[in-house]
């Protein structure tokens, strides 16, 4: 108690700069702290399931020319079929997305949002949530009933039970509401908002949720009897392959199938992407982290000298090294306890930023786990903070305490300010590099033109209406052109496998384009290599394809130009051959962190004539010019054709913008650790130069008196930093540059720092540490030598 | 109570070495007031350094109540210092954020002492050193002389048989200083042993017996 009054007492002194203390040790650990939370989310998706570790994914691994492929789907029977097959499968369960972000309208005619999947009646059984209201297995066995989240359910008004649902792609189609479950924590793999029993899944689609071959738009998932092995199951896996699937006809066509068990707990934390962000995390967290607390140590230690009359006097009354460790350990414990209510107050106060930065809220980052982490964290931390202080004060002699000691061994100091400035060199080009990557992927030409592009997406609507939208639209003066596509080159396209005829062998899978019209290549200004665009004269068959389609096709099959040849392509088999009229060329398709880089078909579907078959609900405006009239003139249009939709058109820059968002996010996670780190630096680098000079008084009086310049003093201090500093900042960079090329594994094309840039950063970082002395240094510069000595 | 056979203290860097104290060898009765004289750096404060065990001699043999006692570890050097010897510096040496009140108990914290009977024996010291009025003071807000006399209130609160004093009276005032000097030949008159190191002429005239102190050797002793 008697230790807690003084250290309190203490953080009122002057000369012990306890504010910069606290201050820098908040900041640092609140950002430190956030991002460890974050990387144990991230690290911990799915593990708020019981039993999760026994819960697996049945993935499909498909050898197509002895190139092996893992998908995370399967076909609709092959979950269940494990479990009536397979002894040591306790549970199956399988669903399929049907929306993601989904509108749908409530009885009251309320448009309310949310992810929707059709999941059959064991759902629960293997992910159980507990229930607010309702049977979830006997919803879920009963065709058009469904189970909503407790968020919803709030959205929706009271008592929901018995209510109907309709979503908005799917007009007519009423769902009644049987059960109402807990919503699904932030850190699950698979979010959704309502799930409808599969019971219902023919009155959405064609139903294929029991067939053992195609149609692999299912998840399954299983829960294994205790003790047993996925390893375990493959010979049982495969006895229920070769009863139930023709693999004889799959092997003639080479194809090899086979099931995998993926574990629940590593879906998200062992993705390839989650392990090099989270990885770029840690380290940026930990040097922050490090940062923070050998910044608190510079300035403790820096201060000793002052502490160390107090604690002689105490060991000159008996004060053991306890009594002194646990003097120091007050004072610490107190500055780390303000340190983290002022880190709460920071993370509070600036929530929703870190949430939107984070993707998710402090609540869930906060969970019990990541809470244990930080505890482990802050104690290591506070121990490292006590025993420096304590055993350097212990080193001190204790006679040598009561003559006109005034200074402390430098190389501790240094050797803190050589790893601050490494930290804060490593998360400054790390962040450059972080951002050229950035900059390049948003801006990066992907082989069409989307500046003036706007567009809507139109599912649900019938096509008469789509139809009389396009002609309206077109007549617009603001508007240029127009197009109905099924998908945009934004998305990850959906798989098929092209054939040639006379050969039962699959050649490649392709990334199915599926259908536009005749104005999509033009409105794109995607330009033709070969061949010719699509036209009025041409049917569903006529397909365009791309380079990489063409060069595959000459490898594989020896055609020297693939126009006028002819192609089966599965899911559209029964349409006939598809007839190549023209070749583009290569496309990015997704993003760079998930680019689609499989040969890409496009096929013809003239939006007057075939608009209803083929779900072309993507309804592309070229505007003459991107601006607010443009861009206003046909959301009005929309408006005044589609009343009772509340949709209006996104352009097409936007959502290439969006589409790297988590880079985005990822990038400014790392300039705000970058910026706390510099800050913290500096404030330590500050400390440490005043101190400097208050100790140096007298030998810049003596250098001025013989002869010493301004100059001269400053260039002394700034030098004697510059030691330091650039072994520091050279460290800084070669980190980064191997930590940032780990991080760049994400994406299919990489701009990475170049010697010169890293040069340039380091530079930068080293004039403004040197600009800090300077300004730091020039007060005491500036003192009359004479009132120096008389101090002295 | 000391005896000091011998003794030598040597400095050294890693290019000079300095020889603080060479071969002395004196005694101190108990209830006996020493002042230790000499010009600068002529080894006084070293000899009170290893006199207070706050150091040890590089060679040669310090009994302290007859126990050999120049060669301890630092942990048996604090718990032999412990309510043995109290310390009087010139700079006060008071802690800045304790009060008056807590610097004078710190020496009964660190001997356990019950807190009924810490609280009895400060504020017996406190009035005795004419001090009690400002118990809840801290130092910056006494005067010189009032923060030599709370220094003097810590050093006797544990009762030490030993008091060892660096110049008490360098930064004091004359009229302070006498007061200090008046307290410590009290406490002398009381029993208390005190060895005390000086520039000052006047100061030593309060001692039994004065030790001066050259190039770290005893060159004379006079009995005053």
């Amino acid at each position: 108690m008697n230790n807690l009054k003084l250290a309190y007492r203490n953080l009122f002194r002057k000369k012990q700069n306890n504010l910069i203390k606290i201050l820098s040790l908040g900041m640092g650990l609140a950002v430190g702290l956030v991002l460890l939370s974050k990387v144990s989310f991230e690290r911990n998706y799915d593990d708020f399931y019981p039993e999760n570790d026994r819960i697996y994914r049945i993935e499909s691994r498909v050898i197509r020319n002895d190139e092996p492929k893992d998908y995370g789907n399967v076909s609709g029977a092959i979950a269940p079929g494990m479990k009536a097959e397979v002894p040591g499968v306790e549970s199956a369960t399988r669903f399929t997305g049907l929306e993601y972000d989904g509108v749908f309208y409530t009885q009251e005619k309320n448009r309310v949002k949310g992810n929707i999947i059709m999941a059959d009646e064991y759902f629960f059984d293997i992910f159980p949530r507990p229930m607010v209201a309702g049977n979830a297995k006997e919803t879920l066995s009963r065709s058009m009933y469904a189970l909503i989240s407790h968020s919803l359910a709030k959205k929706m008004g009271r008592d929901v039970e018995g209510k109907v649902i309709i979503p908005e792609s799917y007009p007519g189609k009423e769902i009644t509401i049987g059960g109402v479950f807990e919503d699904i924590p932030e850190n699950s793999h698979n979010r959704y908002d309502v799930i409808i029993s599969m019971a219902s899944i023919s009155q959405f689609m064609w139903d294929g949720s029991n067939n053992w071959t195609g149609n692999d738009r299912y998840q399954g998932f299983v829960k294994l009897a205790p003790g047993i092995t996925p390893e375990s199951l493959a010979p049982a896996i495969r006895q229920m392959q070769e009863k139930n699937q023709p693999l004889e006809e799959m092997r003639s066509s080479g194809v090899e199938l086979s099931y995998t068990l993926a574990p629940l707990t590593t879906l998200h934390s062992g993705s390839k992407t989650v392990k090099n962000s989270t990885l770029v995390l840690s380290i940026i967290a930990f040097s922050l982290l490090l940062t923070t607390v050998l910044n608190y140590l510079l300035i403790v230690i820096t201060a000793l000298v002052q502490r160390s009359k107090e604690v002689a006097v105490n060991k000159c009354y008996g004060a053991t090294r306890w009594h002194i460790t646990k003097l120091i350990a007050t004072e610490t414990l107190l500055h780390f306890l303000l340190a983290l209510l002022l880190a709460g107050l920071l993370l509070f106060s600036f929530r929703n930023t870190v949430e939107e930065i984070l993707g998710a809220s402090l609540l869930s980052l906060f969970s019990t786990k990541a809470l244990f982490l930080l505890s482990v964290t802050l104690v290591v931390l506070f121990i490292v903070s006590v025993v420096m202080p304590a055993a350097t004060l212990q080193r001190i002699p204790l006679a040598t305490v009561f003559r006109n000691n005034k200074r402390l061994k430098q190389h501790w100091k240094l050797m803190l300010l050589f790893v601050q400035f490494g930290a804060a060199a490593f998360l400054l080009t790390l962040t450059g590099v972080v951002s050229k990557q950035y900059h390049f992927m948003v801006n990066d030409h992907p082989g069409y033109d989307y500046s003036n592009v706007a567009y809507i997406t139109l599912s649900g609507v019938d096509s008469t209406r789509k139809q009389t939208l396009g002609i309206e639209l077109e007549n617009l003066p603001e508007v240029e052109m127009i197009s109905f596509a099924t998908t945009l080159p934004l998305y990850y396209m959906s798989g098929n496998n092209v054939f040639v005829e006379g050969n039962e062998q699959e050649l490649f899978n392709i990334a199915d384009m599926y259908y536009a019209d005749e104005n999509f290549l033009p409105l794109m200004n995607i330009p033709l290599l070969a061949g010719k665009n699509f036209s009025e004269s041409d049917d569903v068959r006529s397909a365009v394809v791309t380079e990489v389609f063409r060069d595959r096709m000459k490898t594989m099959v020896g055609w020297e130009d693939v126009i006028g040849k002819e192609v089966s392509i599965t899911e559209r088999n029964n349409r006939g051959l598809s007839h190549i009229v023209g070749v583009i060329p290569n496309i990015r398709i997704s993003s760079f962190g998930n680019q689609d880089t499989r040969p890409a078909v496009l096929h013809f579907s003239a939006h007057r004539r075939d608009i209803l078959h083929y779900f072309q609900d993507f309804l592309l405006v070229k505007l003459k010019k991107m601006d607010t009239e443009g861009m206003a003139a046909i959301n009005e249009t929309i408006r005044q054709l589609l009343p009772e939709r509340d949709i209006s058109f996104v352009p097409y820059a936007d959502s290439v913008v969006r589409s790297y968002d988590k880079d985005r996010l990822f990038r400014n996670t790392i300039l705000i650790g970058a910026l706390i780190t510099l800050l913290i630096s500096l404030i330590g680098l500050i400390g440490y130069v005043n101190n400097e000079m208050s100790y140096r008084t007298a030998e810049i009086a003596i250098r001025k008196i013989n002869g010493a310049t301004l100059f001269d003093i400053l260039k002394l201090f700034a030098t004697n930093i510059l030691y330091i500093a650039l072994p520091a900042v050279g460290v800084g960079c070669i980190v980064s540059h191997f930590v940032s090329a780990g991080w760049m594994d994400n994406f299919s094309e990489k701009w990475g720092f170049a010697f010169g840039e890293y040069l340039i950063c380091g530079l930068l970082l080293l004039i403004i540490i040197e600009v800090a002395v300077v300004i730091n240094c020039m007060k005491a510069a500036h003192q009359n030598p004479v009132d120096s000595l008389k101090k002295e | 109570m000391i005896k000091i056979n011998e003794l030598k203290k040597v400095f050294r860097t890693e290019e000079v070495e300095t020889i603080a104290l060479n071969n002395i060898s004196m005694e101190v009765k108990e209830g006996e007031f020493v002042a230790v004289m000499g010009p600068s750096g002529c080894g006084k404060s070293t000899l009170l350094n290893i006199l207070g065990l706050l150091d040890n001699p590089t060679s040669g043999e310090y009994y302290l109540d007859s126990k050999e006692v120049g060669h301890l570890k630092e942990k048996e050097r604090t718990q032999t210092r412990k309510g043995k010897i109290g310390f009087v510096f010139q700079s006060f040496n008071l802690i800045e954020e304790m009060t008056v009140y807590e610097n004078v108990e710190l020496p009964l914290t660190y001997l356990k002492v019950k807190p009924s009977e810490r609280k009895r024996r400060v504020e017996e010291v406190l009035r005795r050193m004419n001090i009690s009025h400002r118990a809840g003071h801290f130092p910056n807000q006494l005067s010189g002389g009032q923060q030599q006399r709370v220094a003097i209130a810590r050093a006797v609160i544990a009762n030490p048989k030993l008091i060892l004093a660096d110049e008490p009276t360098g930064n004091l005032d004359s009229k302070n200083g006498k007061d200090v000097m008046d307290l410590l030949t009290e406490l002398n008159r009381e029993g208390t042993t005190i060895v005390m190191v000086t520039h000052s002429q006047h100061d030593a005239s309060f001692a039994h017996r004065i030790v001066n102190l050259f190039d770290g050797q005893i060159v004379t002793e006079v009995q005053m």
